[in-house]
């Protein structure tokens, strides 16, 4: 288990140096000199040369790199280009919205999409099923932006219960930040709902077909102990497509956080690219890594723990 | 007027204007909370600002739509009215010296700031100093040769060269006065020390997504600020934006002109005013990359070229002004009779073109980014039936900024002053990102009219001089404007706002109830 | 990025059957002809459109649909058919590009990894799952920016983000192939890896990635979209996501902008994600539960004998005991299943009886029939199957017009059963104690700890030396001979009065086969159970047997006891099996293989062994 860990571990932190290593670079080499974008080419040379030398990109690309490496293994990520604030500082106000939102959608999607998985598993051709294959293609075919646009309309404008934009801090107020993440995460987690249950569906219905569950049944359990095995079985693809979302949602929930206005490390990814503001940008990467390996890392652990086999491997 | 305004303060006036994104479903026709809502009592002002705050250190930060943040917080040694003249706010009066090489002004007495710092000359000559070194703010300043306390409530500016536009800019954003142990310390990045009607409420406030204020009992100006409580949301989105109207959860908004009529349905106050002039500019118009831009006829031609007016309606959603020129059409150097010389007319422009010696057009670079996609299909059209060929260069927009200026010409969309003066500095005799070669040495009627315009006596003999000076510009072709564009807000009744030509979004004296 | 769901298991699938198969179903007959119109359009685009797509006429600003331009104008003042046309290029163009490169990048690799396995399974992997956790949207915006919007550029980074999609199914694909004989066959004949590589292995994932390529087709279609919307990309080309963002700009004043692009891609992806599912549908093993009218037909047709074959309709086999002293008896019983060629009946007319303390076997070859009449039975068919009987009785009870909780209620208490895979047949996910004391609980409602003594006295009673360890550990953990023990164990501790065996010593080594029987016999003496041993050795049957049913498609040929039938058996394809059995052990293998090839519901079988070896990440 140990060496699992620390294996896990080093595997995290050689993914989280080249990961970020290579959009340093390649950052640096798709922005180029990044002072008139900051700064407005109206500004004199003299300025422009100041504000270089205050970011330090009057030197060598490989010093920068340095600089910046060194300092991230110690949790200094510089400042933003643009408004000189520690990136740390940014990325602790963003990263919980982008959390909040996610976190929640993502709970949404495993409870919702387990049990409509496992109701389509039990009844495979019947009508939920049916309905579940048509939500799959129709949300999969819908632009992103369109659920969150009819969302808003219809629970914001219409109805009023939910705020059109914003975010609340929960240490503000919880009903203020659970009304504020509502909608976010219903847009973000219809797709999920449909991709968890689907998945769960297909697995469900493969265990259904694996031997032991016969021996199961023959054994005179009954039909709801039956199931509980094999939703055991089934449940290590669901649990990865589960994990695979949020890392996905983690960093493609710009569209969302642009809709309903969320300052989450979304719109910051957005706002950060379009000015070139590297720092920013690195600290972004960077910390998405790190929650990627987390994930990954939790889910292996859950995975071990679902399926026993697993761990010796 | 650049030089109060970074690059990506125009690419967000070209966002702007562009009317980035609007809509909600027809269906959602709610009143408006704030349409509703009894005139003359509103106790909180909810605005949506375009951006977030860049900076809370003045020195740091943009004038275009950081001035509603900064404005609750300081207070500046002049303001603006609403005719963009400078009028005293700090600064109680100031005066010309003869040679307007120096300027004297008396300071408000009995104005602490919020660390209790007192404000006086000295502290007035402190702000001036971190103001002009400051990395954006000093663009404002680079006339400026010192600044000295004369007494404790006598400020004395000198200049080392005479500049009618800088009242101008300090009004616009460019001296708020904040506490000058914070800017010795350097700590204004992390929040504002000023002494400004409002105080910050950061326990209320989420940085990045809502910023709440609240108003002090005895500000000096307090009847300039009717608002108890001021929150300010920076949306970029003006779908998010338009929907956070809609649902009541702002009451003023930097609004799209695309919801016009929607706007209306509402019953929602609207105020437009001119910000940005769209067009095409002549980086090149001496002729040394491409030589035909060079020749004066076929500059005219390109603006014969042009539908303007259909321009105008079917791209900028009809929010702004025809218009050749680009001094306010609001404004005492705007020339309404010369709007017509450019009529579109496309024979006469192919006729121009020929007798320049280009029957057969000739080929040329453009470079592209999406905020100015809106306009490309229009562009591209009219200049091939002229016979110009365009080869569009698709970059993104820092690399426009970066890149615009070494290209012959290329689409603009570039914010305005408010100042007569400030616009000739900014639009034709200094060199910007978007006026890479200025080029006045090369037309001789044009430097001579800069530099009566530069020594005449202000007001009156200034003007005529300018009228004349845009004449010529005119006739030249200087460069090709299409319209003026207008920013729009929405405001619910019982708020008006009063935009100022040269701020993106005002600054909270601006915003009223009524 | 996230990768759409596959299912990882997939059953082998000729090409050309493929295609004509997928033209059997009607939406993905609708959902291909809608992407060839597309494809179509696009390809035709120059022509079809009735405008240049970037010619201006201000008057057509917003315009209505109508006069010459039959979708109206969008917001610049253009023809928007004429846009939607060319659009449809640029859009197509880009969803080539991405999964050309995903393709390119992931396929391989999936498959050296897959083949090669060890370090480079290990390197591939690694650097796939690193590319899944890189922030995607960040770097794809960063390219934008740095590379001056190049349209061919973004999408050939979109497609490296979805590359790991193709390599893991592909990887999955070849992981399963590799073990398959032929693969063997060939490297022994001397054939080279890349020889292999290109041919044997390059089939097997040709299908799977047909359905991935749908999919991914439709994910880069609509990132493409994405990407527009968030104003990247060329603005000089017309496409689908830029004429969107248009749409959405004047969304509330003149929607129809919007909606013409938006059911052009809502339509193309949606054909894309149909194709996609029916092809995975029909290579992969979903396993669909036939419909009620399946089912009927399959009823009707067992029931109702057809008229030309009237002579195969009538029960095969006799009974020796009265019908009320047998434990078990089967009164002309027949299994079918659905299949697209209609009903296949895999037991045609099976008559059979055994009396208490009787020890039965049933021998056939695979496919004979005998374990799906133990199945039936045991009312425990593969999904799909349908039994139909006269009669089946268990200890003396009619059972066969029960309803299905009735018949269930049956199994633990009255039926015992010990299937012949001792290791598929225990839960991997739970120790042997939870898997052995659930049914004494909430079948036999013992209490925790009596139920616990009884599950490790019959491991005790069965063999296994070291119960406590046995009990708590995992069936990985214990070897096949001891699962099987755990198997009879879990199968004898509710007492049942009738105990049915299939192939119970099979797949043991032959020492272990031994000592497996002769725990049966003295089980089954000492409880005075019904044994019903199914099997395809008549050795098994000499050793244990009292008498002796043989079966040959789907019928008994033979019915006997035991010393009779060796010393005469009556039917000469006994004789064969006797013979057979006496110098064959090992030719069960290729037994089951050539029933795989023919049987469905084996097809099903042995695919989801296949599943089952397949990673899952």
């Amino acid at each position: 288990m140990l060496s699992f860990i620390a294996k896990r571990l080093l595997s995290g932190v050689l993914l989280l140096v080249l990961v970020t290593t290579g959009t340093f670079f390649l950052a640096h080499l798709a922005i180029g000199d990044p002072t008139p974008g900051l700064l407005g080419n109206s500004a004199t040379p003299a300025q422009q040369d100041a504000l270089r030398a205050k970011i330090g990109f009057d030197r060598p690309l490989l010093v920068q790199f340095w600089d910046w490496i060194s300092h991230a293994a110690t949790g200094d990520f510089g400042s933003s280009w643009r408004n000189f604030q520690p990136v740390g500082d940014q990325l602790v106000l963003r990263v919980p919205v982008t959390l909040s939102v996610v976190v929640f959608a993502t709970l949404l999607s495993a409870v919702i999409g387990v049990a409509v998985g496992i109701l389509c598993g039990l009844r495979p051709g019947g009508v939920l099923d049916r309905v579940l294959k048509l939500a799959s293609v129709v949300l999969f075919a819908l632009p992103g932006f369109w659920v969150s646009l009819v969302l808003v309309t219809w629970f914001a404008l219409d109805l009023r219960w939910f705020p059109a934009i914003g975010y609340v801090s929960p240490d503000q107020s919880v009903s203020g930040w659970l009304e504020s993440i509502t909608l976010p995460s219903v847009s973000l987690a219809l797709g999920a709902i449909v991709m968890v249950a689907e998945q769960l569906r297909n697995g469900f219905l493969q265990v259904n077909n694996q031997d032991f569950v016969r021996t199961l049944r023959a054994r005179g359990l009954s039909k709801r102990r039956v199931t509980a095995h094999v939703l055991r079985n089934a449940s290590p693809a669901a649990l990865t497509v589960l994990a695979l979302m949020f890392v996905g949602l983690l960093g493609g929930a710009i569209v969302v956080e642009i809709v309903f206005n969320l300052p989450g490390i979304g719109s910051l990814t957005q706002s950060a690219s379009q000015i070139g503001d590297i720092p920013v940008l690195l600290g972004l990467t960077a910390v998405t890594v790190v929650f990627v390996v987390l994930v990954n890392f939790l889910l292996d652990l859950v995975l071990g723990w679902v399926n026993p086999k697993v761990r010796e491997r | 007027m650049t030089r109060t305004r970074t690059s990506a303060l125009v690419a967000i006036a070209a966002v702007a204007a562009i009317t980035l994104a609007a809509c909600t479903s027809a269906g959602g026709s709610s009143p408006g909370a704030g349409g509703g809502t009894a005139a003359g009592d509103i106790s909180e002002l909810k605005a949506g600002v375009f951006l977030d705050v860049t900076s809370w250190d003045p020195a740091a930060a943009d004038i275009g739509f950081d001035g509603p943040y900064l404005s609750a917080v300081y207070d500046p040694l002049v303001a603006l009215d609403k005719d963009a003249k400078p009028v005293p706010a700090l600064a109680t009066s100031w005066e010309w010296s003869a040679d307007r090489l120096t300027l004297t002004a008396e300071l408000r007495k009995g104005v602490t700031f919020d660390d209790g710092q007192k404000f006086d000359a000295a502290a007035a000559v402190a702000n001036l100093q971190h103001l002009k070194t400051g990395v954006r703010s000093g663009q404002a300043y680079l006339n400026v040769s010192g600044f000295t306390a004369k007494d404790e409530d006598t400020l004395e500016i000198k200049l080392s060269k005479r500049d009618d536009s800088l009242l101008y800019f300090m009004g616009l954003g460019r001296s708020w006065m904040a506490s000058p142990a914070a800017i010795a310390a350097n700590s204004l990045t992390a929040g504002p020390v000023g002494s400004g009607p409002y105080t910050f409420d950061k326990a209320n406030s989420a940085p990045q997504s809502q910023y709440v204020f609240t108003k002090k009992a005895n500000h000096w100006d307090s009847a300039t600020y009717p608002f108890p409580t001021v929150k300010l949301f920076p949306i970029t989105d003006q779908t998010a934006s338009f929907n956070a109207m809609l649902s009541g959860q702002l009451n003023v908004q930097f609004a799209n002109a695309a919801n016009l009529p929607k706007a209306k349905d509402n019953g929602w106050n609207i105020a437009s005013k001119p910000s940005s002039w769209v067009g095409v500019q002549f980086a090149d118009r001496t002729g040394t990359q491409v030589k035909a831009l060079g020749d004066q006829r076929v500059r005219q031609a390109i603006s014969y070229a042009f539908d303007s007016a259909g321009i105008l309606k079917a791209v900028g959603n009809g929010s702004g002004t025809a218009t050749n020129q680009l001094w306010p059409v609001d404004g005492t150097v705007y020339d309404k009779s010369m709007d017509g010389k450019y009529a579109t007319n496309m024979a006469k422009a192919k006729q121009l073109l020929a007798d320049a010696g280009y029957p057969g057009g000739f080929t040329v670079k453009m470079p592209m980014s999406p905020i100015f996609a809106a306009w490309q299909p229009a562009a591209n059209q009219t200049f091939g039936e002229l016979g110009i060929k365009v080869e569009w260069q698709d970059m993104a927009m820092p690399d426009y900024q970066k890149n615009a200026p070494t290209y012959p010409m290329f689409l603009a969309v570039i914010a305005m002053s408010g100042n007569d003066m400030a616009t000739l500095s900014d639009q034709v005799t200094t060199a910007q990102w978007y006026n890479p070669n200025p080029a006045v040495d090369a037309f001789p009627e044009v430097k001579a009219l800069v530099g009566q315009a530069e020594q005449a006596e202000p007001g009156a003999a200034q003007t005529a001089v300018l009228k004349q000076l845009n004449a010529k510009l005119v006739d030249l072709a200087w460069w090709s404007v299409w319209y003026q564009a207008d920013n729009t807000y929405f405001s619910v009744k019982g708020i008006t706002v009063t935009p100022i030509t040269g701020m993106m979004f005002p600054t909270l004296r601006f915003i009223q109830r009524g | 990025m996230t990768a759409v769901p596959f299912p990882a298991a997939l059953a082998p699938v000729k090409r050309i059957s493929l295609g004509r198969r997928y033209l059997r179903r009607p939406l993905g007959v609708v959902a291909l002809a809608l992407l060839l119109v597309v494809v179509a359009a696009a390809v035709l685009a120059p022509w079809l459109a009735p405008f240049d797509p970037n010619h201006v006429d201000f008057t057509l600003t917003h315009a209505e649909p109508g006069g010459g331009h039959l979708l109206g104008g969008d917001s610049a003042g253009r023809d928007i058919l004429s846009r939607l046309l060319h659009g449809a290029r640029t859009t197509l163009y880009g969803a080539v590009i991405t999964c050309v490169s995903g393709l390119l990048l992931g396929v391989p690799a999936g498959v050296c990894a897959g083949y090669f396995g060890g370090v480079t399974d290990r390197l591939a992997s690694w650097v796939s799952d690193a590319l899944q956790s890189v922030p995607g949207m960040i770097v794809l915006l960063v390219v934008a920016a740095g590379t001056g919007q190049s349209f061919p550029v973004l999408m050939v980074a979109l497609g490296v983000f979805l590359a790991p999609g193709y390599y893991r199914i592909t990887r999955a694909r070849a992981l399963a192939v590799r073990k398959e004989p032929y693969i063997d066959a060939a490297r022994v004949a001397g054939v080279t890896n890349p020889r292999i590589l290109r041919t044997h292995m390059l089939r097997a994932v040709y299908a799977p990635i047909v359905v991935q390529t749908a999919l991914t087709a439709g994910i880069a279609i609509g990132m493409q979209a994405g990407l527009q919307f968030l104003g990247i990309g060329s603005a000089s080309t017309p496409s689908w996501g830029q004429m969107m963002n248009d749409g959405f700009q004047n969304m509330l004043t003149y929607p129809l902008i919007l909606l013409w692009p938006s059911i052009a891609l809502g339509i193309t992806i949606a054909a894309l994600a149909f194709i996609g599912s029916t092809l995975a549908d029909l290579i992969s093993i979903r396993a669909e539960q036939p419909s009620r009218r399946a089912r009927a037909r399959v009823r009707q047709e067992l029931t109702a004998p057809a008229a030309t074959e009237l002579s195969n309709r009538l029960p095969s086999g006799e009974h020796e005991h009265s019908a009320e002293d047998c434990a078990l008896r089967i009164d002309n019983l027949r299994v079918g299943y659905a299949s697209p060629s209609g009903v296949k009946e895999v037991v045609r007319g099976v008559s059979l009886d055994a009396a208490p303390g009787e020890v039965l076997g049933i021998v056939g070859e695979s496919g004979s029939g005998k374990t799906q009449t133990m199945f039936a039975v045991l009312d425990l068919l593969p999904s799909g199957g349908t039994a139909v009987a006269d009669g089946i009785r268990v200890s003396g009870r009619e059972v066969s017009g029960l309803s299905a909780a009735e018949r269930a209620a049956l199994l633990g208490r009255s039926i015992g059963y010990v299937p012949q895979e001792p290791l598929s047949n225990l839960d991997p996910c739970y120790t042997i104690e939870r898997q052995l004391v659930e049914p004494l609980r909430h079948v036999h409602g013992l209490s925790k700890a009596d139920a616990r003594q009884r599950a490790r006295d019959v491991l005790v009673r069965v063999g296994l030396t070291d119960p406590d360890r046995v009990l708590a550990s995992y069936p990985h953990q214990i070897s096949g001979g001891m699962a099987q023990r755990v198997l009879i164990a879990g199968a004898v501790a509710g007492r049942p009065s009738l105990l049915v065996a299939d192939e119970p010593t099979t797949a043991l080594d032959v020492t272990v086969q031994a000592e497996v029987l002769e725990l049966l016999r003295e089980l089954q003496q000492e409880y005075g159970m019904t044994l019903v041993i199914v099997t395809h050795n008549f050795g098994v049957v000499a050793d244990i047997c009292d008498r002796v049913v043989v079966m040959k498609d789907g019928r008994i040929v033979e019915t006997g006891r035991v010393e009779q039938i060796f010393r005469h058996p009556a039917d000469p394809y006994t004789a064969e099996l006797i013979s057979a059995s006496l110098d064959d052990v090992a030719g069960r293998h290729e037994l089951d293989q050539a029933w795989a090839r023919e049987s469905p519901a084996a097809l099903d079988r042995s695919a989801a062994h296949v599943g089952g070896e397949d990673d899952a990440r």
